[in-house]
């Protein structure tokens, strides 16, 4: 099963993407911050990452940089709500392949995971 | 079922709330700190609060909410930028908009949409934006037809161009435009481009990536593509990029070209500076949980309360055996079965009591609110200091302690403070302190609340009393201050006339007792005119097994609470008198009044005073608040863990009795509610009926 990293604070956000992943068949891990997901994709190594932007402890930028220095092929989709446009913007040009906007609509989030993982 | 309102299933209803709840609270703690720093941990940790109530309301379809939210976070942010500074009109604003929150949090809880007009509130949180120079995020208005497509190089770049040209390379122009509408169009853009460079190499582009981080756009990518493949190489790559309005991509000749010292940039890839968004320093190793239902844990309890049961019940069956078979070997088996069963269950219902322990801060953590809400109005200035809201108790404590506590602290700030000028006249400090405490002591929770207010007039209340005609005049006389001062906790004292002429003390506090009595806890008060007043409030560690001791009356068995109790005596080593017709001992310098079982719980009395055979008449001196009083009991049996079971509603309100437990021989014995027990043999003596 593809193996799909789920990284927000807001545990109800987690819920709700793991649903609907596990829905389209997808293995899912959770990390709740910036600094897990570094921990969590080292050890699970995801086919792709779902992560936000806004979060404590390190956040989804700095996480995202981080992954990308170990596995520059890392496939990284950011979450983000509105009103976070030059942090999307600082987050595609630090290798994020794609965002979607929360509250996201399904369609779109897988939409971008298949593109993403090609 | 009904159609959702909103868009959130039954099962996923707790961890909303409890994350929207967790935020919420951080909100108001923020909000109230701000008042008092611009500290940046601070302004970023309302941000994200914001941002993910925003994010959560937005999810399940809450609009008004993620409306609310999302201006509230522009007012963060503006304060992050450092462009608006907090004060306590913006305070005011932000709080009244938690309380717009909250309840669309219950409307969500609830399926429930009410016509809440918001717009009133958004029209106060955009007039703090607008009083600052710092309009809400907007993107640049979007110019439709701006830019033709001929791209300015300079002189490098053009020989470059050229150069890649004879190396094989075909040169492109690649028009990319973003949807109306769309979220972060800069972002997209950034996309595009970068989709762009996985086929080529991009010679120029306009605006640059330093831009696009700045958001400078109108809405639309020039790229210049040194490319091996076609354009419809560059076409797919641009096809994959979502919301983008239009995409066109045609072949570049340089000729035709006019160079101009315009900005010509090379295609810089820039490195992200990652942002810190604050919050540093958290560690990690922090412990693995897991989220459980309350309902779980209470259904744990209850079968650790079964094994609590089952142990007794095993070690009533091994006195038996011993009593049939002596030492046996079997028995000694059992009995060190036993033993170690024992041991085990302690510590599983130990853990299980753990589990359901819950911090006091959740409930603390609304003081601040409260206190600085209540002493703005009243016009007082009040410091509330909280220590200990790391203090654990049982979370169906936490559920019920805190309504007694916010009367407490309103009373303390409202009428319990007195006036800057008054204070300062005083001598006083003008800001008066309020300290909120909480910690473990022997086995019990101790909260106090304590002012450094004026302190409660013993005499005042004693007037009031006589008054309101719960004392005589007599009575009122032979008062010590001390007695005097508890009456602030009678019913009746204050629930008709206002009397904050004795320093309002006694509003409602006979609710805050009986509330706090209903727990198994207990308050009182210490008052010292002009210094100020301390509550204290001691709570059970948990409700649900209570350590008694086991008495009999008539083969009837009672439990008492151990944490009522502070000593045992026989009735042969004392002498009973009489005052007023009311038996009494005098023990340790001081009267104690003896209540009769029997008497209380009207048993026959057979044969005059006899108590049948095997008794050993004991009295069990018990305290509550202030109050200590003697119970007369046929024998003591000893101690036990019980569960408390509710008895059946049917059976109405008895008084002194607060609930049932089953025996481990399977009887029942009835446990003794020792302030309902004291409180309706006080109220018996006083009319003349001798208890």
């Amino acid at each position: 099963m593809t193996k799909i990293l789920v990284v927000d604070d807001a545990k109800f956000m987690r819920v709700r993407l793991t649903k609907l992943l596990s829905g389209h068949g997808y293995e899912v891990v959770e990390a709740e911050n910036g600094e897990e997901a570094v921990q969590v994709y080292k050890a699970e190594r995801p086919a792709a990452v779902l992560m936000d932007i806004t979060m404590p402890q390190k956040t989804g930028i700095e996480a995202l940089t981080e992954i990308r220095g170990f596995d520059p092929q890392a496939k990284v989709i950011m979450l983000t709500a509105l009103g976070q446009e030059s942090m999307v913007v600082q987050a595609v040009q630090a290798g994020a392949r794609d965002y979607v906007v929360k509250p996201f609509d399904p369609d779109r989030v897988m939409l971008a995971l298949k593109k993403a993982l090609g | 079922m009904a159609p959702q309102v909103f868009d959130i299933d039954a099962d996923e209803l707790g961890i909303f709330l409890d994350e929207v709840n967790e935020h919420l609270q951080a909100l108001e703690s923020g909000i109230l700190a701000l008042e008092e720093t611009t500290d940046p941990d601070t302004v970023n940790r309302v941000f994200r609060a914001a941002h993910t109530i925003k994010a959560l309301a937005g999810t399940v379809g809450h609009h008004k909410m993620q409306e609310l939210t999302h201006t509230m976070e522009t007012i963060f942010d503006a304060m992050r930028e450092e462009k608006l500074v907090s004060t306590p009109e913006i305070s005011d604003q932000l709080l009244a908009t938690l309380d717009y929150l909250q309840l669309f949090r219950d409307e969500i809880a609830n399926q429930e949409m009410s016509d809440t007009d918001i717009s009133e509130q958004l029209a106060g949180l955009r007039a703090i934006l607008s009083g600052d120079s710092s309009p809400p995020t907007q993107a640049a208005p979007s110019n439709g037809n701006a830019h033709p497509v001929a791209i300015a190089l300079d002189d490098a770049l053009k020989a470059r161009a050229k150069a890649m040209q004879a190396d094989g390379y075909s040169l492109f122009v690649a028009v990319a435009t973003t949807a109306p509408g769309s979220f972060a169009p800069a972002a997209r853009l950034t996309q595009a481009a970068i989709a762009v460079m996985d086929v080529g190499e991009v010679l120029y582009q306009q605006p640059s990536m330093d831009d696009l981080a700045n958001t400078k756009h109108d809405h639309k990518i020039e790229l210049l593509v040194a490319t091996k493949e076609g354009a419809s190489a560059i076409e797919k790559m641009l096809a994959d990029v979502m919301d983008l309005a239009s995409y066109n991509v045609a072949p570049f000749v340089l000729e035709t070209t006019t160079p101009k010292p315009e900005k010509p940039a090379l295609p810089k890839k820039t490195k992200a500076k990652p942002k810190t968004g604050g919050g540093h320093g958290v560690d990690l190793s922090a412990e693995k949980t897991v989220r459980i239902s309350v309902e779980r844990l209470d259904s744990l309890m209850n079968l650790v309360g079964e094994l609590v049961t089952d142990r007794n019940r095993l070690l009533q069956i091994e006195s038996s055996l011993l009593a049939i078979y002596g030492k046996a070997d079997v028995v000694n088996d059992l009995t060190e079965m036993n033993g170690h069963l024992g041991r085990v269950v302690d510590q599983l219902q130990e853990e299980v009591m753990r589990a359901r322990m819950l911090p006091i801060g959740s409930t603390f953590a609304k003081m601040p609110r409260l206190v600085r809400d209540v002493s703005r109005a009243a016009g007082k200035q009040v410091n509330l200091i909280i220590e200990g809201e790391d203090t654990k108790l049982d979370r169906s404590l936490i559920e019920f302690i805190g309504d007694p506590l916010i009367h407490l602290l309103r009373n303390a700030v409202d009428h319990g403070m007195e006036t800057p000028e008054e204070r300062e006249r005083l001598g006083k400090n003008p800001t008066g302190t309020v300290m909120l405490t909480a910690s473990h002591e022997e086995g019990h929770i101790v909260i106090t609340v304590k002012d450094d207010g004026p302190g409660i007039d013993p005499e005042k209340v004693k007037n009031a009393a006589v008054k309101r005609g719960l004392i005589s005049e007599d009575e009122a006389a032979q008062m010590d201050d001390e007695e005097a001062v508890d009456l602030i906790f009678r019913p009746n004292l204050s629930t008709a006339a206002k009397v904050t002429d004795i320093s309002g003390r006694g509003v409602g506090m006979d609710v805050v007792r009986s509330n706090i009595e209903r727990l198994s806890g207990s308050v009182v008060v210490e008052s010292k005119l002009g210094e100020g007043t301390t509550f204290r409030i001691t709570l059970p560690l948990t409700l649900a097994i209570v350590q008694t001791m086991l008495v009999s009356m008539h083969n009837i068995t009672y439990a008492i609470p151990l944490s009522t109790i502070i000593e045992s005596l026989y009735l042969s080593d004392v002498t009973i008198s009489n005052v007023k017709g009311n038996p009494v001992i005098h023990w340790r310098d001081s009267v104690l009044p003896l209540i009769d079982l029997r008497d209380f719980f009207t048993h026959p009395r057979m044969n005059g005073n006899h108590r049948g055979d095997n008794s050993r008449p004991a009295i069990v001196t018990v305290a509550w608040g202030k109050q200590r009083v003697g119970l007369v009991v046929d024998k003591i049996i000893g101690k036990q863990d019980i569960v408390v079971k509710s008895l059946n509603p049917i059976m109405g309100e008895l008084p002194g009795i607060s609930g049932g437990t089953i025996l481990g021989d399977g009887s029942i014995a009835l446990i003794i509610d020792i302030p309902g027990l004291i409180g309706a043999a006080m109220q018996a003596r006083k009319q003349g009926v001798t208890v």
